[in-house]
């Protein structure tokens, strides 16, 4: 292969790779408003010292916010799939809020900004 | 460029061109406009990733999709009409590129790309493609009103360059999560 071919598949290679990335970091649907995003952060915190949160402690994790709109707001999170609520294995009454999988990739996008931030910085 | 690597651009980019255009008959005709405008149309997708690719090799591969299913509006019989849309549908694509690359942060090898730019860029294709095909039309008397034709084509290459972009990023996860990303 000459130097020109190559140096040619090299350049196409690069623009491929970079609009990859632009198109991955597209936004995704659905969004978070800042209450939500808020909730979710609060849960990320008991999530990651392994908790279980039910559902009614969920409800009264952000004080700022009245029981009913914790309520919706969890309601909202389970229909955008960033939640999903399992039921105990003892008491069918009780559910714990847990992630899914979109979760973990919403922090793990959060994760790779603020890399990029400090980088940059 | 080497003679066989632009034969399979200009192979690859006609082939997808066509495909989306006879997709987009399949599932958004109902959405026509006018003769040779769509409320949907996806085939721009292909223009933008082919032209921020390949340049002019991109044009030229679009240009041949386009002549190839010249006719396949029954709308627009006009040889000469059909033929320089062809030629507009290349052309104005590699005009917005060097648009884009005056006017705003697009480099050539697209380092740094940002969706937010990715958008922008999407935006001023649109309107070049939709002002240029639309100046030919009017120009050759194809029944359409110009304004409103230019705004439904603007709209039309902005859905659908816009979900071709989508569904390459959704085909890009799928492939990551296939790969145990």
């Amino acid at each position: 292969m000459t130097k020109t071919k190559v140096a040619n598949f090299s350049q196409m290679y690069t623009k491929y790779l970079n609009l990859v990335q632009a198109v991955r970091s597209l936004p995704s649907f659905p969004s978070l408003d800042a209450v939500e995003s808020r909730m979710l952060n609060t849960f990320a915190a008991a999530w990651h010292e392994e908790k279980n949160i039910t559902v009614l402690e969920a409800m009264v994790m952000l004080p700022e916010i009245s029981t009913t709109t914790a309520h919706r707001r969890l309601k909202m999170l389970r229909k955008k799939g960033m939640i999903d609520l399992n039921l105990d294995a003892h008491d069918n009454r009780v559910k714990y809020v847990v992630p899914t999988k979109a979760t973990q990739q919403y922090f793990a996008q959060l994760g790779q900004c603020m890399e990029k931030a400090q980088l940059v910085a | 460029m080497h003679v066989q690597s632009a034969t399979l651009i200009l192979g690859v980019t006609a082939l997808f061109y066509v495909a989306l255009l006879l997709l987009n008959d399949l599932l958004f005709s109902v959405f026509d406009f006018a003769a040779g405008t769509n409320w949907v149309f996806l085939p721009s997708g292909v223009r933008l990733i082919a032209i921020l690719l390949f340049d002019k090799w991109g044009a030229l591969g679009i240009v041949l999709g386009s002549l190839m299913l010249a006719f396949h509006d029954p709308r627009l019989t006009d040889p000469v009409t059909v033929g320089v849309a062809a030629c507009i549908s290349g052309l104005a694509p590699l005009l917005a590129r060097q648009i884009c690359i005056s006017l705003t942060d697009l480099k050539v090898d697209l380092k740094d790309l940002a969706a937010l730019s990715l958008v922008r860029i999407t935006m001023i294709f649109a309107a070049v493609s939709a002002g240029l095909h639309q100046s030919w039309y009017a120009w050759r008397g194809v029944p359409v009103n110009a304004l409103s034709g230019v705004l439904v084509m603007f709209c039309g290459d902005m859905l659908g360059a816009m979900l071709v972009l989508y569904a390459s990023k959704v085909a890009l996860s799928l492939d990551a999560r296939l790969r145990g990303g």
